[in-house]
C-alpha cells in the first residue's frame, strides 16, 4: 500500500535487529529515568533474594564439598599391606552397592597430614614413616540409610581381615547430616518460593509504574504501528537487566555479609570443637545467580505485559 | 481504495453510534467528514484506522476486508496509514525530530533513511530548523504542523485526520487544510473530519455529512 515501501522491500532481519537495538536503548532509559526508584527496587530484589541465596550456598558446601571429605567410612589397613592389595581393596570398595567414590591415601600423604596436624618435629618423620597404613576415604552415594552403611563396615571388616585394621564410621554423624542436608533441602525450598513470589510482585509492580507512566507514548505508538513485541520489548529488556543487576548486588550483599561473619564463626567453631568448615563464595550455582534472577524477571515482565496489546 | 458497506457500530449498553454507513473513497481522494459533535465522525475513523472494530457491516481498505485481519495483522495495516489528531499527541519527552521519526523507527528504517525524511516532512510543513525543539515551546499551529509531518513522514496511502484544526483559528486552519492539500497532490488519500463549513466550502471538495451516526449527504 505504501509507495515507497512496495519499491523498496526491507530485509525482514535488519528491521529485527534495529528493533532490538532501539529496545535496548530504550529498556536503559526506563532504568535511569528514575535513578533511586530503580536503585530501590534493585535492593528490594536483591534483598528478596538473599535468603535464598545464603542457602543454596551453604547447602551446596555443607552438603558436597566440606563436610564429606572425611568420607563416610574411612577404612585403615594394616601396616604391611602393599599398594596393590590397598589398590585394590579400593577398586573392590568402588564397586559396592552405595559406594559413591573410593580416596586411597598412601601412607606418606597420611603421614603429610599427621605432621601438619600434630607438628611432629621434622627428625621423627623418618622414624613415624614406617608405622602409618594406607587409608581410603570411601564416600557413600546420597540417601544411603545409616543401618546399611552400619551393617556395611562390619561387613568389609568380616571380609578382608587380613587387608582392613579398622573402619571408622560415625552413623550419628552420618544421620545428623543427612537431616541437615534434608532440613536445608526443604528449607531452601520454601525460601526460594518465597523469593520468587516477592520477586515476581515487584517486577510487576515495576512493569505496571513504567506502563502507567509511558500510557501515553505506548497509545501513540500503536495508533502509528507499533506491534505488541515492539511495545513489550523495552520493558521486557528493561527487567531482564534489572534481574541481572539484582542478582550482581546479592551476590556482593552475600560476599560482605559472608566477610563479617567469617571471623566470629571461625571462633564459635573453635569454640563448641566443630569440625572445620567455612562458607566461601564459590560455588556452580551462585555465579549464575544473576542469570537465574534475570530470568525470573523476564518471566515475571512477560506474564505482567499479557494485557498490553496493539490491537 | 476504501469502501464501507451497512457498516454499524454501537458501543456497550449504547444506542448506535453509526448506522449502516455506505461510502466508497478512491484512491488519492480528498474527503471531508462533518456533522455536529457526536454524529459519529471520529468513530468513523477509528474503523477505518481499525482503532475499533465495527459490529456490522463490512470495510476494505485497498481491497482487504478488515474481518479477515487477524489481529497480528493490524499493526501492519496501520504502518500504511498516517493519523492526525485534534490535541496532536505529540509525545513531550521527545524532540520534535524523534516525534516525526517515530512512524519510520517502527518501520526499522536504518538511521540515515530516518534523518533523510524526517529533514523532508519538517521541510514540507516549514519546521526544518525545529527539529531539537521540545514540542511543548511550540505554538498550537506548529505542534499541529509537528503532527501532520509526523502522519505523513512513512508515505502513507491513507491520513486520517480528525478535527485537526479544532484548536487552531482560522488563519492556521487554512494553512493547515493548503498542507493537506499539498499532500493529496502527491497522491494521499485523505478523509478529514472537520466541523468547520466555512473551511469545508473554501477548500470545494467531497464532504460526507453525518447526522446522528447516519449519512445525510454523499454528493
Amino acid at each position: 500500500m505504501t509507495r515507497e515501501n512496495r519499491r523498496k522491500p526491507r530485509s525482514q532481519l535488519l528491521i529485527w535487529r534495529r528493533h532490538w537495538r532501539q529496545a535496548w536503548a530504550q529498556a536503559w532509559q526506563l532504568l535511569w529515568e528514575k535513578p533511586l526508584e530503580s536503585v530501590l527496587t534493585l535492593l528490594v530484589m536483591a534483598l528478596a533474594a538473599l535468603p535464598a541465596a545464603v542457602l543454596w550456598l551453604a547447602s551446596e558446601q555443607l552438603q558436597g564439598v566440606e563436610l564429606q571429605s572425611q568420607g563416610d567410612w574411612v577404612v585403615f589397613t594394616r601396616t604391611e599391606t602393599s599398594d596393590t592389595e590397598a589398590r585394590a581393596l579400593a577398586e573392590a570398595l568402588r564397586k559396592e552397592d552405595g559406594v559413591q567414590t573410593v580416596t586411597v591415601l598412601s601412607p606418606e600423604t597420611v603421614l603429610q597430614q599427621y605432621l601438619q596436624d600434630t607438628a611432629v618435629e621434622a627428625g621423627l618423620q623418618q622414624m613415624a614413616a614406617g608405622i602409618f597404613p594406607w587409608v581410603l576415604e570411601v564416600r557413600a552415594t546420597p540417601g544411603l540409610s545409616v543401618e546399611k552403611s552400619t551393617r556395611m563396615a562390619v561387613d568389609w571388616q568380616q571380609h578382608w581381615p587380613q587387608i582392613i585394621d579398622q573402619v571408622d564410621h560415625d552413623p550419628v554423624w552420618q544421620a545428623l547430616r543427612m537431616h541437615l542436608a534434608r532440613f536445608l533441602t526443604r528449607s531452601l525450598l520454601w525460601v526460594s518460593l518465597f523469593s520468587v513470589v516477592i520477586l515476581f510482585f515487584v517486577v510487576s509492580n515495576t512493569v505496571h509504574l513504567r506502563l502507567r507512566r509511558h500510557q501515553a507514548a505506548i497509545e501513540v505508538m500503536q495508533v502509528l504501528g507499533a506491534s505488541n513485541a515492539y511495545l513489550r520489548r523495552p520493558y521486557l529488556l528493561a527487567s531482564m537487566l534489572g534481574g541481572l543487576l539484582a542478582g550482581l548486588l546479592t551476590v556482593l550483599l552475600l560476599a560482605l555479609i559472608l566477610l563479617s561473619l567469617s571471623r566470629p564463626w571461625h571462633d564459635l567453631q573453635q569454640g563448641l570443637g566443630l569440625p572445620p568448615f567455612e562458607l566461601r563464595l564459590a560455588g556452580r550455582g551462585l555465579w549464575l545467580w544473576p542469570l537465574l534472577l534475570a530470568g525470573l524477571s523476564l518471566l515475571s515482565a512477560r506474564i505482567s505485559l499479557q494485557k498490553l496489546r496493539s490491537s | 481504495m476504501i469502501r464501507l458497506e451497512q457498516v454499524s457500530k454501537r458501543y456497550q449498553g449504547s444506542a448506535f453510534v453509526l448506522a449502516n454507513i455506505s461510502v466508497e473513497i478512491a484512491a488519492g481522494e480528498m474527503v471531508f467528514l462533518t456533522g455536529h459533535s457526536g454524529a459519529g465522525k471520529s468513530t468513523l475513523l477509528k474503523l477505518i484506522g481499525l482503532l475499533e472494530r465495527p459490529n456490522g457491516g463490512r470495510i476494505s481498505i485497498g481491497g482487504l476486508d478488515i474481518r479477515e485481519v487477524k489481529p497480528r495483522g493490524i499493526p501492519w495495516l496501520r504502518q500504511r496509514m498516517g493519523f492526525v489528531f485534534q490535541d496532536f499527541q505529540l509525545l513531550d519527552d521527545r524532540n520534535v525530530f524523534e516525534n516525526v521519526a517515530l512512524p519510520l523507527r517502527i518501520l526499522g528504517l536504518d538511521e540515515r533513511d530516518v534523518r533523510r525524511r524526517v529533514s523532508a516532512a519538517l521541510d514540507a510543513v516549514g519546521l526544518v530548523d525545529k527539529g531539537r525543539v521540545l514540542p511543548r515551546t511550540l505554538s498550537g499551529g506548529e505542534q499541529q504542523r509537528v503532527g501532520i509531518a509526523r502522519a505523513v513522514v512513512h508515505r502513507p496511502a491513507i491520513l486520517l485526520a480528525d478535527e485537526p484544526t479544532g484548536n487552531l483559528d482560522p488563519a492556521l486552519s487554512r494553512e493547515i487544510f493548503e498542507l493537506f492539500r499539498h499532500f493529496n497532490d502527491l497522491g494521499t488519500t485523505l478523509l478529514i473530519a472537520s466541523h468547520d463549513l466555512a473551511l469545508l466550502r473554501e477548500m470545494n471538495q467531497r464532504t460526507l455529512v453525518l447526522e446522528q451516526g447516519r449519512l445525510l449527504h454523499d454528493p
